[in-house]
């Protein structure tokens, strides 16, 4: 390991008057990538999904999120921790580190569960915007266009300050749960007590708990934020706010998601069926008065194309980011796209070539979001293994950065939940009936 | 070490803080020279073991996939 120190003088100083502030705003300068790649995972699929768990099963799986919040953070953390550690991304420290052969297959196998995931991002906003009165044929491409444009001024902070923004309307998915009252003292019980929805263990109920931990860690996430810590160059010092902004995205996303669950129990106690949130949102605006009814019909399906933004312009920057590293090209967003026309082309083939799939007339969704759950689930266990290894490459990253023993009791144990998880996912698309 | 932000200090010394992109590059832990990372044969077998069930496991998936996509069904004349 070398780690030398560098002498020149910074070029820009914020000046503050007092400690308090320099720790306030220490953390502020360092705050991102943690927010934004938590956030962005409760993307369309998200939505989706945990609203249909909070329709099916009304507020009996809240207490999953509170077991996935421990496991979100430790995983992203050694991934904040590698890509200050190293500047680079997790497919550049694959690539390197354990050769071409597996640095292409976890590239491969990457590219193809982004590309799917962004068929289902542009779908739900195709989905949503229809609901708000607009044709998918302009609604998707606008949107296409739009998320291109987010990138394509060179400015990674611009685009972080965007982002960042975009991920705080999530906010809204309280006020939106709350609007529905709901019941709190059963939302808090039923966080902190386990328990199973009165149909017992069914085939239906063990898919969406692993739908749920699927959609809540997603393989993208590790590439994410391990190349927007790169991107960002975090400094060495900037370890414990990188920590801090983990953890609050992990606790963010985690709310925002039981919002949501809360949103679709409304369906449950109402007894109202919906196969998509934006069939919901509309069943909500004719049983509330006419006011609230519109305001939450509109908010819901915003907040829908709200996430689906959030997650393609994360997972086209992810994949962009991966291929960038792995085929040696410029990869930065602090580049113009003249001077990194490879790296800004894949992101834009991601978006328009998703875009434009969705708008190909009788596309079997339900199927490409299976694929994507199995996909993702497939992958996930295997992705945290690289990161696992990483993590404890002391010749690399010496005694300062390896994890250290509980480090890895915990994450083995996380991998031993997902690799389990995995499997049954996979025996349960294999064979459908299996636990019924 | 690039400078985050200034040390604890008395009072007449000016506190500041650096964005990281505004900062010096820091040098970093690099792989330079290390080659690939050293597996026991365990680590080597769990890694082929690990390949062989991603591609099976892919396989199978997508001859799932185009079952349910009816991709093997012949047209009906």
């Amino acid at each position: 390991m070398t780690v030398l120190q560098s002498h020149v003088t910074p070029i820009r100083k914020t000046h503050v008057r007092r400690p308090w502030q320099r720790t306030v705003l220490s953390f502020l300068v360092a705050f991102g990538p943690g927010l934004i790649v938590m956030e962005a995972d409760n993307d369309a699929g998200a939505v989706s999904t945990y609203m249909q768990a909070g329709g099916q099963y009304g507020l009996h799986l809240l207490w999953v999120l509170v077991l996935l919040l421990p496991i979100c953070y430790f995983v992203q953390e050694m991934v904040a921790r590698l890509g200050i550690a190293t500047g680079k991304g997790h497919a550049a420290m694959i690539y390197e580190r354990f050769g071409k052969a597996w640095g292409r297959f976890s590239l491969f196998d990457l590219l193809a569960v982004n590309f799917l995931t962004l068929i289902t991002e542009f779908a739900a906003i195709s989905l949503a915007m229809r609901g708000l009165g607009v044709a998918p044929v302009l609604s998707v491409p606008l949107a296409a266009i739009a998320l291109v444009a987010l990138i394509a001024s060179g400015s990674y902070r611009r685009w972080e300050r965007i982002v960042v923004i975009l991920c705080l309307l999530d906010l809204t998915w309280f006020l939106a749960a709350a609007l529905l009252h709901p019941n709190w003292s059963a939302a808090l019980t039923n966080t902190f007590i386990p328990s199973l929805p009165h149909t017992g263990k069914t085939g239906d109920l063990i898919f969406l708990i692993i739908a749920i931990v699927g959609t809540t860690i997603a393989p993208w996430q590790l590439f994410f934020q391990q190349s927007c810590v790169a991107e960002k160059r975090l400094r060495f010092a900037d370890l414990k706010w990188a920590r801090l902004d983990t953890l609050i995205g992990a606790i963010f996303s985690i709310l925002v998601a039981g919002a949501m669950m809360l949103t679709g129990a409304f369906a449950y106690n109402h007894h109202i069926p919906f196969t998509d949130p934006a069939q919901l949102a509309q069943s909500i605006a004719t049983i509330l008065p006419h006011r609230s009814g519109i305001f939450l019909h509109h908010a819901l399906l915003l907040l829908m194309v709200n996430a689906a933004v959030l997650g393609t312009t994360a997972i086209s920057l992810a994949s962009a980011w991966a291929y960038g590293e792995v085929a040696g090209w410029q990869h930065s967003l602090h580049k113009k796209p003249t001077e990194a026309p490879g790296f800004y082309a894949v992101y834009a083939l991601c978006v328009f070539a998703a875009a434009a799939i969705v708008l190909v007339p009788h596309l079997p969704l339900q199927l490409v979001i299976v694929s994507v759950q199995v996909f993702a689930g497939l992958i996930l266990p295997s992705a945290i293994i690289f990161l696992q290894l990483l993590l404890n490459d002391r010749a690399l990253l010496g005694d300062r950065w390896v994890n250290r023993p509980w480090n890895n009791w915990i994450n083995w144990s996380i991998v031993a939940v997902l690799f389990t998880l995995s499997l049954i996912l996979a025996a349960q698309v294999l064979l459908p009936n299996l636990f019924n | 070490m690039a400078t985050l932000a200034t040390q604890p200090t008395p009072n007449d010394t000016p506190l500041y803080v650096i964005h990281p992109l505004d900062d010096v590059h820091e040098q970093k832990c690099t792989s330079e020279g290390l080659g690939l990372m050293h597996l026991t044969p365990t680590v080597r077998i769990a890694l082929t073991t690990l390949r062989v069930y991603l591609i099976a496991m892919t396989l199978i998936i997508l001859y799932r996939i185009a079952t349910l996509t009816h991709l093997f069904t012949p047209h009906a004349h």
